[in-house]
């Protein structure tokens, strides 16, 4: 019996810390979140940090988050009222003050470096506490966007800065009376980084690792962990072994060829959520000719949309998926996924290599041409096989391809300065498929935002009326129709090739669940017991 | 006065020739009693010959993009690709057949190797004999610049040429024989030192031969012995610092695998059981690696006249 007890009191002990640990979830990232203040930079393992501890008026699925509601009362004012109840980390309730304030410090540059919406809030004249729960967004032009780019204003506590008492009044550069901003070191301290969200930060360190706690007093459903710590593993290999030792409960990004390994153990699973990102070939259709493309009689034959069609068709995209990646591509019809809030539903992209010989022939290049392939060998996950599976299917249909595989640093700077003809790409815009494609495709115009990153030289004017349509209709139902018109011309036309919608996979251990977010963010909210 | 010289010169040299031994009693001195080294040197023949026939050998060109095909990747050993081709070593993930992909990439690897040794031996030479030769100014400079190649770690200095150039297999040698040459030009230096300080050298200077020709003549074939008997381990350094750049996806282009690539490839699919992508290429270049050092290892023992003694 006394053997007995002092068995039961020894399993106790044993188990005691492992009690201790089950309320902590820890997350292996594979890239650093590079600061917790929530305004310099994007990316996703900086906002998938941030995200635990600052909150936006809408969240990422263009739902309303520390928002009520909002109104258009006339085009070109938006407004905004806030959820009532909330309070910041320090305890202070969330005031309409508060959101002005942080659109302040916004459009404050610090050390001369352009925030996240610095440019995006260009239209916006003035930013108004109507009262404690309705802020006022007054702009120069009509501009609906602004609801889904509010996902990236971040609400700070005005508490955090010197400012004299009372309203606070917007101005374009951000001064709005504020004498001083908490600095970027402030907020890695944790002194600054006073949001909203369902974790606190305890502990931030630049080389990825940061420790959160729980937000006990947080407005909406409980959070699930006592206590959060991210730590970031660059390499593949070494962030499983660290899963597979037990050092990690959750990590990003295991490699497809590790998946069955990781199903066949009963300790550890994997999740893996259709993504926002495609994966799609940029073809620079310019008339006069594009960097590394080239044919005997000297034409520009990417110019010639039968030759497009052809190279469309060249490519058996199901192989892509099922062989490269076990299953965990999705087939990409379009630029941005159907499953994806505004995007249209559209047949699939035909794969047949005779018809695209045949076009190839009937466009007057029978005896094919020579095109330079660039990818990114660092960026997409399996991105250098896929760009060598590429190579196979325009091979066939006689296209001569020099692949030609870089690092992201090398490869970014050439497609930048507009040097790649033919180049694979991948992109996931965080505020909707009508961003992609308006970034990717429009002729470029600066007052709407479009055509920034129009490395197709393509120019249509039915896809540019449709998205100048777009950017100005504030009903939802309406703007996503102008999208389907613009998606439709620009898939017939391929100033690009859609590939595949990337997957996003996490390894974690077998008893917990996760509800993967298809931006690519990895958040503590998303993992469960079960 | 100088046709004089040449003759009996050339006299000379013909009476020392009848002395030494034909190429075959060399080499029989040089292997007899040493099966190790015999085998290793019947290995880089077949080697060689593989390499040389691999387009006649392989099944597949592994490097004609039109003939791959993915719906043929990760085959185990002993499949049939979907043109009833026999894949005896299985297939890659993009359907390269890695039997033929050892065979081309072989040929890459030692084509590489080779070019890289040669050229990177032949400028190390040529600035090895220019210091001895010249001195002052001249060998100072060569020297300091041997100093500053040797400080840095050979695969360092790679790593930095090819983020300067690009990559590709001309880049690669390129790398590679930045990196050979010092150790040579050192090397060639020591021996020519001491060999200027001899009495035939200070005959010729007294004949009036010009140093270009003194350099080429005299000092150059009685100082390259040594080079010699270090090529083969310089070149099997070289088949593993190019493998070891296109593991790490710095080297060759990945349409075109060399060894060191192949293995690269198949890394990532070590842990879920597709054992053949990287094994296969990786025994064979450590087979190529040890075939070329157990030569090389014999031919220094030989030319150590310590150990020449004791055989």
């Amino acid at each position: 019996m006394k053997q007995t007890i002092s068995a039961l009191a020894m399993a106790a002990m044993l188990a005691l810390p492992g009690v201790a640990g089950a309320d902590t979830l820890r997350m292996g990232f594979a890239s650093a979140p590079r600061t917790i203040d929530p305004y310099p930079f994007g990316g996703a393992p900086t906002a998938s940090l941030k995200e635990h501890v600052f909150e936006a008026l809408v969240a990422s699925d263009d739902s309303p988050l520390l928002a009520s509601g909002w109104e258009w009362t006339s085009p070109t004012t938006l407004d905004v009222t806030l959820r009532d109840g909330i309070t910041f980390h320090n305890g202070e309730p969330l005031t309409a003050r508060d959101v002005v304030y942080s659109a302040c410090r916004m459009m404050h540059l610090i050390d001369g470096k352009r925030n996240l919406l610095t440019s995006s809030m260009g239209p916006i004249a003035d930013v108004v506490a109507v009262d404690d729960h309705t802020v006022r967004f007054e702009m120069k032009a009509p501009y609906p966007l602004w609801v889904q780019k509010m996902k990236f204003l971040s609400i700070l506590s005005a508490s955090g800065a010197e400012l004299p008492d009372g309203p606070i009044q917007y101005d374009s550069e951000g001064d709005c009376g504020v004498t001083a901003y908490p600095t970027i070191a402030e907020f890695e301290s944790g002194e600054a980084a006073i949001g909203t969200g369902p974790y606190k930060l305890a502990r931030f360190d630049k080389s990825g690792e940061a420790d959160l706690v729980r937000n006990d007093s947080y407005w909406g459903e409980a959070p699930e962990w006592d206590e959060v710590e991210i730590r970031t593993i660059g390499n593949a290999g070494a962030r499983l072994a660290g899963l597979l030792a037990g050092d990690f409960d959750l990590i990003e990004n295991p490699t497809t060829e590790d998946l069955p390994g990781l199903t066949a153990s009963d300790e550890l699973t994997y999740t893996a959520v259709p993504s926002w990102r495609s994966i799609f070939l940029v073809l620079d259709v310019d008339p006069e000719g594009a960097g590394g493309v080239s044919a005997p009689d000297g034409s520009a034959p990417l110019a010639d949309p039968r030759v497009r069609q052809a190279m469309s068709m060249a490519i058996n995209r199901q192989a892509i998926a099922d062989r490269l990646f076990g299953g965990e591509a999705t087939v990409a019809n379009q630029f941005s996924p159907k499953y994806r809030t505004g995007a249209p539903e559209l047949p699939e992209l035909e794969y047949n290599p005779e018809k695209a010989k045949e076009l190839l022939a009937e466009a007057g290049y029978g005896d094919g041409f020579t095109i330079d392939f660039y990818a990114p060998s660092d960026r997409y996950a399996n991105g250098a096989r896929v760009a060598q599976a590429v190579t196979q299917y325009l091979s066939r249909i006689g296209i001569t391809v020099n692949l030609k595989t870089q690092p992201w640093s090398v490869f970014a700077g050439q497609r930048s300065a507009g040097e790649l003809g033919v180049f694979l790409y991948g992109w996931g815009h965080p505020q909707g498929p009508a961003q992609m494609i308006s970034f990717a495709f429009a002729s470029r115009d600066k007052d709407l935002g479009l055509g920034a990153s129009n490395y197709s030289n393509y120019q249509s004017d039915a896809f540019d009326a449709a998205m100048q349509a777009w950017a100005v209709e504030t009903d939802e139902a309406k703007a996503n129709a102008h999208i389907a018109d613009a998606m439709k011309v620009v898939v017939e036309d391929l100033p690009g090739i859609p590939l595949y919608y990337q997957h996003t996979i996490w390894a974690h251990r077998a008893d917990l669940e996760v509800n993967g977010r298809p931006d690519e963010r990895t958040s503590a909210t998303t993992v469960s017991r079960k | 006065m100088s046709t004089e010289t040449t003759t009996v010169d050339a006299g000379t040299l013909a009476d020392r020739k009848s002395e030494e031994p034909t190429f075959t009693e060399k080499f029989w001195k040089i292997f007899r009693g040493h099966p190790g080294a015999l085998a290793g040197l019947v290995g880089i023949f077949i080697f060689l010959l593989l390499a040389i026939f691999a387009p006649l050998l392989a099944p597949q060109n592994p490097y004609d993009q039109m003939r791959l095909d993915i719906l043929d990747g990760l085959l185990p050993p002993g499949s049939r690709l979907g043109d009833g081709t026999l894949s005896l070593l299985g297939t890659d993930a993009l359907g390269r057949d890695i039997l033929s992909a050892v065979l081309f990439g072989l040929r890459i690897s030692m084509v590489v190797a080779l070019v890289a040794v040669i050229i990177g031996s032949a400028i190390g030479i040529f600035m090895g004999l220019l210091a001895a030769m010249k001195g002052g100014w001249v060998e100072t400079v060569v020297m300091r610049l041997v100093d500053l190649k040797m400080s840095f770690p050979g695969i360092l200095l790679a790593l930095m040429v090819l983020a300067v150039f690009g990559t590709g297999i001309d880049k690669v040698i390129i790398a590679l024989i930045i990196g050979a040459w010092a150790a040579e030009a050192r090397l060639v230096r020591g021996v020519a030192m001491s060999e200027l300080k001899k009495e035939y050298i200070d005959s010729a200077r007294l004949a009036g031969l010009s140093d270009t020709k003194i350099m080429w003549r005299y000092l150059f074939p009685n100082s390259i012995s040594p080079v010699l008997v270090v090529l083969p381990m310089s070149i099997s350094g070289a088949i593993g610092a190019e493998a070891t750049l296109s593991f790490l996806g710095v080297g060759v282009p990945i349409t075109e695998p060399s060894l060191g690539l192949l293995i690269a490839n198949g890394n990532d699919y070590i842990l879920s059981g597709k054992w053949w992508i990287s094994i296969f290429p990786g025994l064979v270049l450590v087979t190529l690696v040890l075939c070329i050092n157990v030569v090389a290892d014999r031919l220094r023992d030989h030319s150590n006249p310590y150990l020449r003694g004791k055989d």
